[in-house]
């Protein structure tokens, strides 16, 4: 992706919302982004290898931490599929419970992707 | 407090790395001291040393949860009227009992809280401890992006509006079409706007009004058990409480009406029995519990009860389960809450609920509701009469 011209409009919106939330300042928005997908991004490790090990309350309590980050960050669509997990993954099969985390992993790509662009491109107007 | 230069120092206590990131970086920014730790006993360890102004606490935290060191600073002598800000997710139903025991200054939830959110509670909760100190308005950066609404500049110390229309918002709402979900959360809206209305209204003319309004809120909740989560509770009856307490109606929760309710609880389901004797508690009514049908009708033939809450169960009739309770009673209850799982509800009949009778969906936070509703409906009543 390059440029939010080609960026979804809900991430864009998550991209708004970081920045407002980092009152604007696009250096601190884009500092608090990269720390939340390197959190995230072990969350959703974490995911996964709790799938592997068929351990339920692994996976409940990552997505349980990483929806709270990304409620913070603003990211919304994100921290539903996370919270929707959270609720949800006791009464899942384990097909279901794979596709929901990749589902999560491929909006956790998009969204990283589109707000890093977006933080960048920022940063850029701002110099 | 740093006496020379009025500099507050923040505690936060948080597990999650990011977190403590993330509001170490937005305080700092508001010219805040802030001392991170990552879990309880670190908190512990360095509260008399580091002596916060204000803490920031998560509850689910290794070694030694939050909840303990609530405790601690509450039963401290010199520490018990530190401020607390309790900001976290995973609590259970008995430990949100214990956090409220424990009088936090503050509840709020990650999910529904955003950093700007917390911050302007941050700074109410200090502008109230320390009215001595000028707590300066909200970092405004040049070029900032100007905030999507203004629900965040109508927010005032304790009722946050934003805060319960977000959790309503964020609900997940199994509703068949994105139209029937937009038109129930646009009922929501109106509702809670009838509240911020009457806030801004004249106190003295909130008693009734303020109660219909809440009613209609919760109304819309009840009558869509589904949608209820913990949050939206949390949220709805933080704002409604401190509404109430700001806009000088002694207490909501005990209209002077109906100051202290006389509940009878005859529940089989031992969860939905506990839930609705919690939320008696922390209502202040007076509540007699019972899992058995038949003592609850020895009960009602002995005692007057304004509210009886019954669960049918799986066989019972619910004609022949009020007949029983009212047939020998010396003073019916004046008030039927019937509590059913949903794969029963095909077994009312009009006759069932034509009195009034309230019928509500299992689990318990319906109850609660059901509660709510049915005594605002009793205040309502005892007003007009």
């Amino acid at each position: 992706m390059n440029g939010k011209e080609q960026m979804p409009i809900q991430v864009e919106e998550d991209a708004r919302s970081l920045m407002e939330e980092m009152d604007g300042d696009a250096e601190l928005a884009a500092e608090m982004a990269q720390l939340f997908f390197r959190t995230a991004a072990e969350q959703i490790d974490g995911l996964r290898a709790g799938l592997a090990g068929n351990d339920l309350e692994q996976i409940v309590f990552k997505a349980h931490k990483c929806a709270g980050g990304a409620c913070a960050c603003g990211f919304e669509r994100l921290a539903e599929q996370l919270a929707r997990l959270e609720h949800e993954a006791r009464g899942m099969d384990p097909v279901a419970l794979a596709a929901a985390i990749e589902e999560i992993a491929r909006i956790y790509d998009e969204t990283r992707e589109g707000v890093l662009a977006f933080l960048d491109e920022a940063l850029w107007s701002d110099v | 407090m740093d006496g020379q230069q009025g500099k507050l120092t923040i505690m936060l206590a948080d597990d999650d790395p990011f977190i403590l990131e993330l509001y170490m970086a937005k305080l700092k920014r508001e010219g805040f001291d802030v001392y991170t730790v990552g879990d309880g006993e670190e908190a512990l360890l360095k509260i008399d040393s580091v002596r916060p102004d204000l803490i920031i606490l998560d509850m689910n935290m290794p070694r030694i949860d939050g909840l303990e060191v609530l405790r601690y600073i509450r039963t401290s002598s010199d520490r018990k009227d530190m401020p607390v800000i309790v900001l976290s997710n995973a609590v259970t139903e008995s430990m949100l009992k214990d956090i409220w025991d424990l009088k936090p200054t503050r509840f709020l939830t990650k999910r529904d809280s955003r950093p700007n959110n917390v911050l302007a509670e941050i700074r109410a909760v200090l502008q109230d401890a320390y009215p001595a100190v000028t707590i300066k308005p909200a970092a405004q950066q040049e070029g900032s992006v100007p905030a999507r609404s203004t629900e965040a500049e109508k927010e005032r110390p304790g009722f946050n509006l934003a805060t319960a229309l977000e959790a309503v918002r964020r609900l997940e709402l199994p509703m068949e079409s994105a139209e029937r979900r937009q038109a129930l959360l646009q009922s929501y809206k109106l509702a809670a706007a009838r509240i911020e209305a009457l806030r801004q209204g004249d106190p003295r003319a909130l008693s009734t009004q303020f109660a219909r309004a809440c009613e209609s809120l919760y109304d819309q909740l009840y009558s869509h058990p589904e949608l209820i989560d913990a949050s939206t509770c949390r949220s709805l009856r933080q704002a409604t409480e401190l509404l109430a307490r700001q806009t000088a109606q002694p207490d909501l929760e005990k209209p002077a009406a109906v100051a202290s309710l006389r509940v009878l609880v005859a529940v089989e389901e031992r969860d939905v029995r506990e839930a609705a004797m919690r939320a008696m508690e922390r209502l202040g009514h007076n509540a007699v519990c019972t899992r058995d049908i038949g003592v609850a009708a020895a009960l009602a033939a002995d005692n007057a009860f304004d509210i009886a809450l019954l669960s049918p169960g799986k066989a019972a009739n619910i004609a022949r389960l009020r007949r029983k309770l009212v047939g020998d009673a010396a003073q019916a209850p004046r008030h039927f809450i019937f509590m059913l799982a949903e794969e029963h509800f095909a077994r009312l009949e009009d006759a069932d609920t034509e009195d009034g009778s309230d019928v509500a969906a299992l689990p318990p936070l319906a109850s609660e509701l059901a509660l709510k509703l049915a005594m605002l409906r009793l205040a309502e009543g005892a007003a007009h009469a």
